[in-house]
Protein backbone atom coordinates (compact mmCIF):
# COMPACT_ATOMS: atom_id res chain seq x y z
CA UNK A 1 0.00 0.00 0.00
CA UNK A 2 1.42 3.80 -0.87
CA UNK A 3 1.60 5.93 1.82
CA UNK A 4 -0.71 7.89 -0.17
CA UNK A 5 -3.52 5.67 0.35
CA UNK A 6 -2.42 4.77 3.89
CA UNK A 7 -2.55 8.56 5.08
CA UNK A 8 -6.03 8.94 2.89
CA UNK A 9 -7.45 5.76 5.28
CA UNK A 10 -6.18 7.19 8.47
CA UNK A 11 -8.08 10.08 7.92
CA UNK A 12 -10.84 8.56 6.78
CA UNK A 13 -11.08 6.38 10.03
CA UNK A 14 -10.37 8.87 11.80
CA UNK A 15 -13.61 11.26 10.60
CA UNK A 16 -15.38 8.54 10.88
CA UNK A 17 -14.75 7.79 14.40
CA UNK A 18 -15.31 11.27 15.11
CA UNK A 19 -18.40 12.21 13.81
CA UNK A 20 -19.89 8.42 14.95
CA UNK A 21 -18.70 9.93 18.31
CA UNK A 22 -20.25 13.23 18.21
CA UNK A 23 -23.54 11.60 17.23
CA UNK A 24 -24.10 9.70 19.67
CA UNK A 25 -22.68 12.68 22.14
CA UNK A 26 -25.81 14.91 20.40
CA UNK A 27 -28.40 12.08 21.02
CA UNK A 28 -28.63 11.76 16.88
CA UNK A 29 -27.49 7.86 16.98
CA UNK A 30 -27.89 5.26 19.55
CA UNK A 31 -24.92 3.86 21.37
CA UNK A 32 -25.72 0.55 20.24
CA UNK A 33 -26.21 1.05 17.02
CA UNK A 34 -22.60 3.12 17.25
CA UNK A 35 -20.83 -0.28 18.16
CA UNK A 36 -20.74 -2.07 15.09
CA UNK A 37 -19.33 1.32 13.32
CA UNK A 38 -17.15 1.76 15.96
CA UNK A 39 -15.47 -1.11 15.29
CA UNK A 40 -15.20 -0.90 11.52
CA UNK A 41 -13.27 2.53 11.57
CA UNK A 42 -11.09 1.20 14.35
CA UNK A 43 -10.43 -2.05 11.92
CA UNK A 44 -9.76 0.31 9.27
CA UNK A 45 -7.37 3.16 11.52
CA UNK A 46 -5.64 -0.48 12.39
CA UNK A 47 -4.94 -1.67 9.01
CA UNK A 48 -3.98 1.84 7.43
CA UNK A 49 -1.15 2.31 10.31
CA UNK A 50 -0.12 -1.45 10.41
CA UNK A 51 -0.37 -2.18 6.61
CA UNK A 52 1.17 -5.35 7.34
CA UNK A 53 -1.98 -7.32 8.32
CA UNK A 54 -3.53 -6.60 4.90
CA UNK A 55 -0.03 -8.16 3.48
CA UNK A 56 -0.60 -10.74 5.29
CA UNK A 57 -3.99 -11.21 4.81
CA UNK A 58 -3.34 -10.85 0.91
CA UNK A 59 -0.58 -13.74 1.20
CA UNK A 60 -2.91 -16.17 2.63
CA UNK A 61 -5.92 -15.50 -0.17
CA UNK A 62 -2.87 -15.63 -2.56
CA UNK A 63 -4.44 -11.85 -3.76
CA UNK A 64 -1.42 -9.79 -5.23
CA UNK A 65 -2.04 -6.12 -4.22
CA UNK A 66 -2.70 -5.57 0.00
CA UNK A 67 -5.25 -2.52 -1.26
CA UNK A 68 -7.52 -5.42 -3.13
CA UNK A 69 -7.78 -7.00 0.64
CA UNK A 70 -8.34 -3.52 2.26
CA UNK A 71 -11.34 -2.89 -0.38
CA UNK A 72 -12.89 -6.41 0.03
CA UNK A 73 -13.05 -6.32 3.21
CA UNK A 74 -14.86 -2.76 3.18
CA UNK A 75 -17.65 -4.42 0.90
CA UNK A 76 -18.01 -7.12 2.84
CA UNK A 77 -18.77 -5.33 5.83
CA UNK A 78 -20.48 -2.93 4.28
CA UNK A 79 -23.03 -5.78 2.47
CA UNK A 80 -23.19 -7.29 5.93
CA UNK A 81 -24.26 -3.83 8.27
CA UNK A 82 -26.68 -3.08 4.83
CA UNK A 83 -28.33 -7.09 5.49
CA UNK A 84 -29.11 -5.57 9.36
CA UNK A 85 -30.50 -2.40 8.25
CA UNK A 86 -32.83 -4.53 6.06
CA UNK A 87 -33.56 -6.89 8.72
CA UNK A 88 -34.01 -3.57 11.41
CA UNK A 89 -36.29 -1.82 9.05
CA UNK A 90 -38.63 -4.80 7.88
CA UNK A 91 -38.99 -5.29 11.50
CA UNK A 92 -39.44 -1.78 12.49
CA UNK A 93 -42.60 -1.53 9.70
CA UNK A 94 -44.10 -4.26 10.73
CA UNK A 95 -44.07 -3.40 14.43
CA UNK A 96 -45.57 0.39 12.78
CA UNK A 97 -48.35 -1.59 11.33
CA UNK A 98 -49.05 -3.93 14.25
CA UNK A 99 -49.35 -0.22 16.67
CA UNK A 100 -51.69 1.45 13.99
CA UNK A 101 -53.90 -1.39 14.02
CA UNK A 102 -54.08 -1.26 17.30
CA UNK A 103 -54.64 1.77 17.51
CA UNK A 104 -57.45 1.99 15.03
CA UNK A 105 -59.44 -0.68 16.61
CA UNK A 106 -59.08 0.71 19.78
CA UNK A 107 -60.44 3.95 18.67
CA UNK A 108 -63.49 2.05 17.33
CA UNK A 109 -64.12 0.13 20.30
CA UNK A 110 -64.28 3.63 21.99
CA UNK A 111 -66.15 5.04 19.68
CA UNK A 112 -68.67 2.21 19.67
CA UNK A 113 -68.79 2.46 24.12
CA UNK A 114 -69.50 6.40 23.30
CA UNK A 115 -72.45 5.53 21.12
CA UNK A 116 -74.37 2.79 23.56
CA UNK A 117 -74.10 4.87 26.12
CA UNK A 118 -75.52 7.95 24.35
CA UNK A 119 -78.71 5.67 23.62
CA UNK A 120 -79.10 3.85 27.42
CA UNK A 121 -78.85 7.69 27.94
CA UNK B 1 -71.72 -19.31 14.50
CA UNK B 2 -70.19 -15.63 13.69
CA UNK B 3 -69.70 -14.44 10.48
CA UNK B 4 -67.26 -11.18 9.79
CA UNK B 5 -67.44 -9.51 6.40
CA UNK B 6 -64.51 -7.66 6.01
CA UNK B 7 -64.26 -4.77 3.23
CA UNK B 8 -61.08 -2.69 2.71
CA UNK B 9 -61.63 0.47 1.09
CA UNK B 10 -59.03 2.87 -0.45
CA UNK B 11 -60.81 5.87 -2.21
CA UNK B 12 -63.91 4.36 -2.61
CA UNK B 13 -66.13 6.94 -2.05
CA UNK B 14 -68.78 6.18 -5.13
CA UNK B 15 -68.89 2.02 -5.09
CA UNK B 16 -68.74 1.68 -0.84
CA UNK B 17 -72.52 2.73 -0.78
CA UNK B 18 -73.61 0.33 -3.22
CA UNK B 19 -71.59 -2.66 -1.84
CA UNK B 20 -72.87 -2.14 1.75
CA UNK B 21 -76.64 -1.73 0.13
CA UNK B 22 -76.11 -5.08 -1.65
CA UNK B 23 -74.76 -6.85 1.38
CA UNK B 24 -78.16 -5.81 3.58
CA UNK B 25 -80.18 -6.35 0.68
CA UNK B 26 -79.30 -9.77 -0.21
CA UNK B 27 -80.77 -10.43 3.21
CA UNK B 28 -77.73 -12.11 5.03
CA UNK B 29 -77.50 -12.25 8.99
CA UNK B 30 -73.49 -12.11 8.63
CA UNK B 31 -71.72 -8.52 10.29
CA UNK B 32 -69.60 -7.03 7.92
CA UNK B 33 -67.08 -4.32 8.98
CA UNK B 34 -65.35 -1.51 6.43
CA UNK B 35 -61.91 -1.13 7.14
CA UNK B 36 -61.36 2.50 5.76
CA UNK B 37 -57.23 2.63 5.00
CA UNK B 38 -57.07 6.24 5.58
CA UNK B 39 -58.80 7.54 2.02
CA UNK B 40 -57.69 10.42 0.47
CA UNK B 41 -61.42 11.25 -0.55
CA UNK B 42 -64.95 11.35 1.33
CA UNK B 43 -65.30 7.67 2.03
CA UNK B 44 -64.89 8.39 5.41
CA UNK B 45 -67.43 10.95 5.84
CA UNK B 46 -69.42 8.44 3.56
CA UNK B 47 -69.25 5.79 6.38
CA UNK B 48 -69.84 8.03 9.33
CA UNK B 49 -73.18 9.65 7.67
CA UNK B 50 -74.86 6.32 7.06
CA UNK B 51 -74.04 4.91 10.52
CA UNK B 52 -71.75 2.25 8.44
CA UNK B 53 -69.40 -0.32 11.25
CA UNK B 54 -66.41 0.63 9.91
CA UNK B 55 -62.76 1.15 11.37
CA UNK B 56 -60.74 4.16 10.47
CA UNK B 57 -57.02 3.74 9.82
CA UNK B 58 -54.80 6.47 11.04
CA UNK B 59 -52.21 5.74 8.21
CA UNK B 60 -52.10 4.23 5.40
CA UNK B 61 -51.16 0.44 5.39
CA UNK B 62 -52.08 -0.91 1.90
CA UNK B 63 -54.12 -3.50 1.05
CA UNK B 64 -52.74 -6.36 3.23
CA UNK B 65 -52.63 -3.75 6.21
CA UNK B 66 -55.94 -3.30 6.08
CA UNK B 67 -57.78 -6.74 5.44
CA UNK B 68 -55.04 -7.89 8.62
CA UNK B 69 -56.78 -5.16 10.39
CA UNK B 70 -59.95 -6.69 9.71
CA UNK B 71 -58.53 -10.14 10.67
CA UNK B 72 -57.56 -8.94 13.98
CA UNK B 73 -60.60 -7.32 14.30
CA UNK B 74 -62.55 -10.64 14.13
CA UNK B 75 -60.18 -12.50 16.21
CA UNK B 76 -60.35 -10.09 18.95
CA UNK B 77 -64.25 -10.03 18.69
CA UNK B 78 -64.43 -13.70 18.53
CA UNK B 79 -65.28 -15.03 14.76
CA UNK B 80 -65.50 -17.86 13.54
CA UNK B 81 -65.45 -16.99 9.98
CA UNK B 82 -63.94 -14.26 8.33
CA UNK B 83 -65.12 -13.15 4.26
CA UNK B 84 -62.65 -11.06 2.24
CA UNK B 85 -64.97 -8.96 0.10
CA UNK B 86 -63.81 -5.78 -2.26
CA UNK B 87 -65.48 -2.62 -2.04
CA UNK B 88 -65.09 -1.95 -5.55
CA UNK B 89 -68.23 -3.51 -6.27
CA UNK B 90 -66.83 -6.29 -8.03
CA UNK B 91 -67.89 -8.84 -5.67
CA UNK B 92 -71.62 -10.16 -5.80
CA UNK B 93 -72.63 -10.62 -1.87
CA UNK B 94 -75.38 -13.70 -2.66
CA UNK B 95 -72.17 -15.82 -3.39
CA UNK B 96 -71.31 -15.16 0.73
CA UNK B 97 -73.38 -17.79 1.99
CA UNK B 98 -71.97 -20.47 -0.52
CA UNK B 99 -68.82 -20.19 0.85
CA UNK B 100 -69.96 -20.42 4.23
CA UNK B 101 -71.67 -23.32 3.70
CA UNK B 102 -68.01 -25.13 1.96
CA UNK B 103 -66.11 -24.01 5.00
CA UNK B 104 -68.82 -25.44 7.27
CA UNK B 105 -67.83 -28.97 5.55
CA UNK B 106 -64.53 -29.06 7.18
CA UNK B 107 -62.49 -26.37 4.34
CA UNK B 108 -60.24 -24.22 5.18
CA UNK B 109 -60.19 -21.34 3.06
CA UNK B 110 -62.86 -21.14 -0.04
CA UNK B 111 -62.02 -19.02 -2.80
CA UNK B 112 -64.86 -17.44 -4.69
CA UNK B 113 -63.53 -18.30 -8.06
CA UNK B 114 -64.45 -16.87 -11.63
CA UNK B 115 -62.30 -19.92 -13.30
CA UNK B 116 -63.62 -23.32 -12.03
CA UNK B 117 -66.46 -24.17 -14.61
CA UNK B 118 -65.27 -21.48 -16.83
CA UNK B 119 -62.64 -20.53 -19.31
CA UNK B 120 -59.77 -17.81 -18.82
CA UNK B 121 -59.99 -15.10 -21.61
CA UNK B 122 -56.37 -14.32 -23.69
CA UNK B 123 -55.72 -10.69 -22.25
CA UNK B 124 -52.04 -9.82 -19.88
CA UNK B 125 -54.16 -10.18 -16.50
CA UNK B 126 -55.01 -13.61 -17.34
CA UNK B 127 -51.76 -14.97 -18.42
CA UNK B 128 -50.34 -13.38 -15.32
CA UNK B 129 -53.05 -15.64 -13.58
CA UNK B 130 -52.19 -18.71 -15.41
CA UNK B 131 -48.56 -18.07 -14.27
CA UNK B 132 -49.54 -17.89 -10.96
CA UNK B 133 -51.62 -21.38 -11.48
CA UNK B 134 -49.19 -23.24 -12.59
CA UNK B 135 -46.02 -21.83 -9.95
CA UNK B 136 -48.81 -23.12 -7.27
CA UNK B 137 -49.53 -26.05 -8.82
CA UNK B 138 -45.65 -27.00 -9.95
CA UNK B 139 -44.76 -26.53 -5.86
CA UNK B 140 -47.71 -27.73 -4.23
CA UNK B 141 -49.81 -30.39 -6.60
CA UNK B 142 -52.95 -28.69 -6.10
CA UNK B 143 -54.42 -26.59 -8.97
CA UNK B 144 -55.85 -23.02 -8.08
CA UNK B 145 -57.97 -21.95 -11.17
CA UNK B 146 -57.94 -18.00 -9.77
CA UNK B 147 -55.59 -17.59 -7.60
CA UNK B 148 -55.45 -13.77 -7.30
CA UNK B 149 -59.08 -13.82 -6.34
CA UNK B 150 -59.94 -11.31 -3.91
CA UNK B 151 -63.15 -12.93 -2.66
CA UNK B 152 -62.22 -15.56 0.33
CA UNK B 153 -63.44 -17.28 3.53
CA UNK B 154 -61.09 -18.62 6.09
CA UNK B 155 -61.67 -20.18 9.62
CA UNK B 156 -60.77 -19.56 12.97
CA UNK B 157 -57.35 -21.38 12.99
CA UNK B 158 -56.05 -19.44 10.17
CA UNK B 159 -57.55 -15.78 10.89
CA UNK B 160 -54.86 -15.84 14.16
CA UNK B 161 -52.25 -17.12 11.39
CA UNK B 162 -53.18 -13.89 9.41
CA UNK B 163 -53.92 -11.62 11.95
CA UNK B 164 -50.97 -12.13 13.69
CA UNK B 165 -48.04 -13.83 11.72
CA UNK B 166 -45.68 -12.01 9.75
CA UNK B 167 -45.54 -12.58 5.99
CA UNK B 168 -49.11 -13.30 5.49
CA UNK B 169 -50.48 -10.76 3.16
CA UNK B 170 -53.52 -11.64 1.35
CA UNK B 171 -52.19 -12.60 -1.45
CA UNK B 172 -51.79 -16.21 -4.21
CA UNK B 173 -48.41 -16.92 -2.42
CA UNK B 174 -50.15 -17.18 1.27
CA UNK B 175 -52.12 -19.22 -0.54
CA UNK B 176 -49.48 -21.40 -1.57
CA UNK B 177 -48.05 -21.82 1.55
CA UNK B 178 -51.27 -22.40 3.37
CA UNK B 179 -51.47 -25.24 0.96
CA UNK B 180 -48.37 -26.56 1.52
CA UNK B 181 -48.85 -26.68 5.72
CA UNK B 182 -51.59 -29.52 5.22
CA UNK B 183 -54.70 -26.65 5.07
CA UNK B 184 -57.64 -27.44 3.07
CA UNK B 185 -58.15 -24.91 0.17
CA UNK B 186 -61.15 -25.06 -2.04
CA UNK B 187 -62.79 -23.08 -4.80
CA UNK B 188 -66.17 -22.75 -5.71
CA UNK B 189 -67.47 -20.68 -8.93
CA UNK B 190 -69.15 -17.23 -8.59
CA UNK B 191 -69.82 -14.48 -10.76
CA UNK B 192 -67.90 -11.08 -10.83
CA UNK B 193 -68.90 -7.97 -11.84
CA UNK B 194 -66.81 -5.12 -13.38
CA UNK B 195 -65.78 -2.58 -10.88
CA UNK B 196 -68.25 0.25 -11.13
CA UNK B 197 -66.15 3.25 -10.18
CA UNK B 198 -63.01 4.73 -9.01
CA UNK B 199 -59.68 2.94 -9.77
CA UNK B 200 -58.11 -0.12 -8.86
CA UNK B 201 -54.84 0.24 -6.75
CA UNK B 202 -53.02 -2.68 -8.93
CA UNK B 203 -53.53 -0.50 -12.32
CA UNK B 204 -50.93 -0.43 -14.77
CA UNK B 205 -47.83 -2.27 -16.57
CA UNK B 206 -45.27 -1.13 -13.56
CA UNK B 207 -47.67 -2.10 -10.52
CA UNK B 208 -48.76 -5.56 -12.28
CA UNK B 209 -45.18 -6.10 -13.59
CA UNK B 210 -44.35 -5.94 -9.70
CA UNK B 211 -46.69 -7.97 -7.87
CA UNK B 212 -46.23 -10.79 -10.38
CA UNK B 213 -42.21 -10.80 -9.09
CA UNK B 214 -43.30 -10.46 -6.18
CA UNK B 215 -45.63 -13.34 -6.03
CA UNK B 216 -43.41 -15.48 -8.10
CA UNK B 217 -40.22 -15.15 -5.89
CA UNK B 218 -42.37 -15.83 -2.93
CA UNK B 219 -43.91 -19.01 -4.38
CA UNK B 220 -40.50 -20.22 -5.33
CA UNK B 221 -37.91 -19.22 -2.30
CA UNK B 222 -40.15 -18.55 1.03
CA UNK B 223 -42.62 -21.16 0.84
Amino acid sequence: MTIQFRVLLISLSTLCLLVLISSVKKGKLRGDYAIGWIFYSTALFLVSIFPQIAYFIARILGIISPANIVFAIIIFLLIIMVYILFTKVSWLEEKQKDVVQELAILKKRLEDEKKSNNISK
Amino acid sequence: MKVLIIIPAYNEEDNILTVIEGIKNANIKYDYIVINDCSKDTTGKVLDENNINHIDLPVNLGLSGAVQTGYKYAYLNGYDKAVQFDADGQHLPQYIPLLVEEIEKGNDIVIGSRFVDEKKDNSLRMLGSRIITFAIRLTTGVTINDPTSGMRIINRNLIEDYAFEINRKPEPDTLAFQIKKGFKVKEIQVKMEERKAGESIYKGIWSSIKYMCKVMITIMFFN
